[in-house]
């Protein structure tokens, strides 16, 4: 909602490099072009045509067209009505810590600022960000004005999470988010004895995820490569650590000393709810591309990739938990990763509705929908990333990942074949 | 200073927020940014007009005799800006307009028709320079009484002849004996108010600066008749004239927003960027306030007005986007 007093005002010179490349992201485009190539084919998509990618890939378009012609006064409500209730739990939150010397008032402060934090992180701020909400020309709800309540400032997170993390979905060397430099969540990362100990590492990363999410977003990776130098890279940390330190500021002193003599339970308090919605916001994550079945792609997969092998990729490289509409709205939506995938910039509150559509979809054309509850998709990354602290996997996850096909490596086969022989003489 | 440091504890007390999200979030009139109106009253003045009584934000800076203002509707979810002449005095508590519901027109139809009270407005601020020295002729046609009466009711004006034009009922008829101006009104049931007709209505018109606002078709009738009797002249337009327009449009790409948009020959880069998701700048959005000046930076666009073509490799060009339209590809810095 508000320009930070950081955020470039006046026009550059050229178009800022994540602008345009939020841009891409924001409409689907991807690096696809149309113009098909063989590097699709996976275990999953082996059955497939060219045509049939194609297919899928306009009727994907074809529901997405539907959504979005038909936004209007309805969404407008819905968006409006999460951020209110987002800032009731906020304030709520904030004058319940007051009396956190009082232990049910502590409780309840806690858990409604922690609500609230979650709520502003993931339904409204990672969704705004996105411009799912652009269309409606509040400068107030707009992706190019809002600034989140996280440690990542708003444009950092466009570039790496809108820009690389969408685009390059899954794709070795170019999604950075696949282990976030310090897990090993697929095979295909060569192993390291650090990784031994991953299960620690992602425990106390899910615990400072908010941090953890920040100084990735920094891409410091690109200073140890020799890309960049420190002191290029500095303008950036310290506009971060400005940030994260007036976020501390505000949860750590500023509130808890007008508590006054609740100063440490009220310290206490805010501590947790951060903590609570690192933990979330951690879980959710994980359960979006982690889980077992989910696929990853090696680079060559993006040479001539068309539109409709993007959408297939988004779809075979993401995960849903299943679950109620209060487990939806808690996760941003983001139990709905596969559409989110799909339509980065379509507002959320649709994903639930098309959700069938697409299962259908995938299940029409033989298609894996990775799909579970949450513990069952939580458990699957866990257990993975305790498997891949040690050396290999290769066999252990690929045979996983065999069982979630619904269409098996014969039928596959078979398909092929018959196709083949129904083409007149390509050959 | 004082107010410097409460400002600064406060915001560390909100932050990534301002504490204006939250006054907003209590009242949305509280907001120190952001100028919004809440319409208290509504009241038919014609046949298709109503009048809105709006009581303004903390954020409204107030406006001067003659001004208009933008307001900003909610339909469908999507906000539009559309712009409307103040007809209150500065000094009144509220502020207040007038809105003609034209045929196919989405806002005003909605403003003169559904809106009621407590509905919640954008609120741009006060601009233009409708306003003359010395004694004034005030010519009007249907909604174009409302500068007028902003005119005559903020007390800029010492000595007024007004000359009001109707169709059979007169917008704002009750309301023209208030006035602190002669008052003649002119019924075109029976044919268009013309120039000639000044002779007879107000023999002394020569001596007067010329006001005019209306449809079209007044606008220019008078302000010819004006130029050549070598009498000063001022017009208000609300509606821009009709487009010139030539070639294909092209894709207009929106830097500071990030923004690629494709837009034809007659569709201004303003409303070719804001449906394709933009914040955009914009007042009176008919090329008069440059509010919504952007710097060309590349390519070129076509003045939906002149028809002149505007090229970015011609040095430092500055575009209003409310009455330009693409001609090819351009980038404009926005
Ligand atoms: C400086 C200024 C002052 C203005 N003051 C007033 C005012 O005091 N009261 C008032 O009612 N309006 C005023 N207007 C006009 C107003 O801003 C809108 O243009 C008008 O209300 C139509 O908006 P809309 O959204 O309903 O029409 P749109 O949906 O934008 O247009 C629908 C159709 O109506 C046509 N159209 C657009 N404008 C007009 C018009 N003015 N008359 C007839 N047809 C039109 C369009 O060409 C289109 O075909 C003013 C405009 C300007 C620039
Ligand atoms: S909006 Fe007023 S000149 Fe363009």
């Amino acid at each position: 909602m508000t320009a930070l007093d950081h955020r470039p005002l006046t026009n550059p010179e050229t178009i800022p490099e994540h602008v345009t490349r939020i841009n891409e992201a924001k409409t689907p485009t991807g690096p696809g072009r149309p113009g098909a190539s063989t590097a699709h084919i996976t275990a999953s998509t082996a059955h497939l045509s060219v045509e049939d990618v194609e297919r899928i890939g306009a009727e994907l378009e074809a529901i997405r067209e539907q959504v979005m012609s038909s936004l209007g006064e309805a969404d407008a409500r819905y968006i409006r009505r999460v951020i209110r209730t987002q800032r009731g739990c906020e304030i709520a939150g904030r004058i319940l810590l007051l009396g956190a010397l009082f232990p049910p008032a502590l409780v309840a402060g806690t858990a409604s600022l922690a609500v609230a934090k979650i709520l502003e992180n993931m339904e409204i701020g990672h969704n705004v960000l996105h411009g799912q909400w652009d269309w409606m020309r509040d400068p107030e709800i707009h992706s190019t004005t809002w600034e989140w309540d996280h440690v990542s400032t708003a444009s950092s997170w466009q570039q790496t999470h809108n820009y690389l993390h969408h685009t390059y979905t899954n794709v070795h060397n170019k999604d950075r988010d696949i282990g976030y430099n310090v897990l090993r969540v697929d095979p295909d990362q060569p192993w390291h004895p650090t990784y031994l100990f991953q299960t620690i590492t992602n425990l106390g990363l899910a615990l400072i995820f908010e941090y953890g999410i920040a100084a990735f977003d920094l891409e410091l990776d690109q200073v140890q490569r020799g890309e960049k130098t420190w002191a290029e890279k500095m303008p950036e940390i310290k506009v971060m650590l400005r940030k994260a330190g007036k976020q501390a500021l505000k949860d750590y002193v500023v509130f808890p000393a007008l508590s006054g003599p609740s100063f440490v339970p009220a310290l206490v308090g805010g501590l947790l709810a951060n903590t609570i919605r690192n933990v979330w916001s951690h879980a959710v994550i994980f359960c979006g591309h982690f889980p077992v079945e989910v696929e990853t792609f090696d680079e060559e997969r993006l040479e001539n990739e068309s539109q409709a092998e993007w959408y297939v990729r988004q779809m075979l490289g993401s995960a849903n938990i299943e679950g109620s509409p209060l487990l939806h709205i808690m996760t941003g939506n983001l139990s709905h990763q596969i559409e989110h995938h799909l339509f980065p910039d379509m507002p959320s509150n649709h994903y639930a509705r098309i959700a069938p559509q697409v299962r259908d979809l995938c299940r029409r054309y033989g298609l894996p929908y990775h799909a579970g509850p949450m513990w069952k998709q939580y458990g699957g990354v866990l257990w993975k990333i305790a498997r891949l602290s040690f050396p290999g996997g290769h066999e252990t996850i690929a045979k996983r990942q065999r069982k979630a096909l619904p269409v098996g490596r014969k039928a596959a086969a078979t398909l092929r074949r018959l196709r083949e022989r129904a083409l007149p003489h390509a050959a | 200073m004082i107010a410097g440091v409460l400002g600064r504890a406060t915001r560390a007390l909100t932050t990534p927020l301002l504490p204006d999200d939250y006054l907003a979030f209590v009242n949305p009139l509280w907001s120190l940014r952001t100028p919004r109106a809440r319409v208290v009253a509504t009241r038919p003045v014609g046949p298709a007009t109503t009048e809105l009584t709006l009581r303004t934000g903390v954020a409204w800076r107030g406006h001067r005799p003659g001004q208009h203002v933008g307001l900003g509707v909610d339909l469908g979810g999507r906000r539009h800006w559309r712009t409307y002449s103040i007809t209150s005095a500065p000094t009144d508590e509220h502020l207040t307009v007038s809105v003609t519901a034209v045929v196919d027109g989405s806002v005003s139809t909605h403003l003169a028709r559904i809106a009621r009270p407590g509905d919640l407005l954008g609120l741009g601020p006060a601009a233009g320079g409708f306003t003359a020295d010395g004694p004034l002729l005030m010519i009007s046609g249907g909604s174009g009484i409302t500068p007028m009466l902003g005119l005559l009711r903020g007390g800029a004006v010492a000595d007024a002849v007004l000359v009001h034009s109707g169709r059979g009922g007169h917008v704002h008829a009750d309301d023209l004996a208030d006035l602190p101006a002669t008052v003649h009104r002119h019924d075109s049931t029976g044919g268009h108010l013309r120039p000639a007709d000044l002779d007879d209505l107000v023999p002394d018109w020569r001596s007067r600066t010329m006001l005019v606002c209306g449809p079209a078709g007044m606008l220019d009738a008078f302000s010819t008749a004006a130029t050549d009797a070598g009498v000063p002249c001022v017009v208000e337009r609300f509606r821009p004239p009709e487009p010139v327009a030539t070639g294909t449009g092209g894709t207009v790409t929106f830097t500071t927003s990030g923004v690629v948009a494709t837009a034809d020959a007659v569709t201004p880069l303003l409303r070719a960027g804001e449906d394709a998701g933009a914040l955009l700048p914009s007042g009176c959005r008919m090329g008069i306030c440059h509010t919504c000046v952007g710097r060309l930076s590349a390519g070129a666009v076509r003045n939906l007005h002149t028809g002149e073509l505007e090229t970015a490799d011609e040095g430092d060009v500055i575009v209003r986007t409310c009455v330009s339209a693409a001609a090819g590809d351009c980038v404009v810095d926005l």
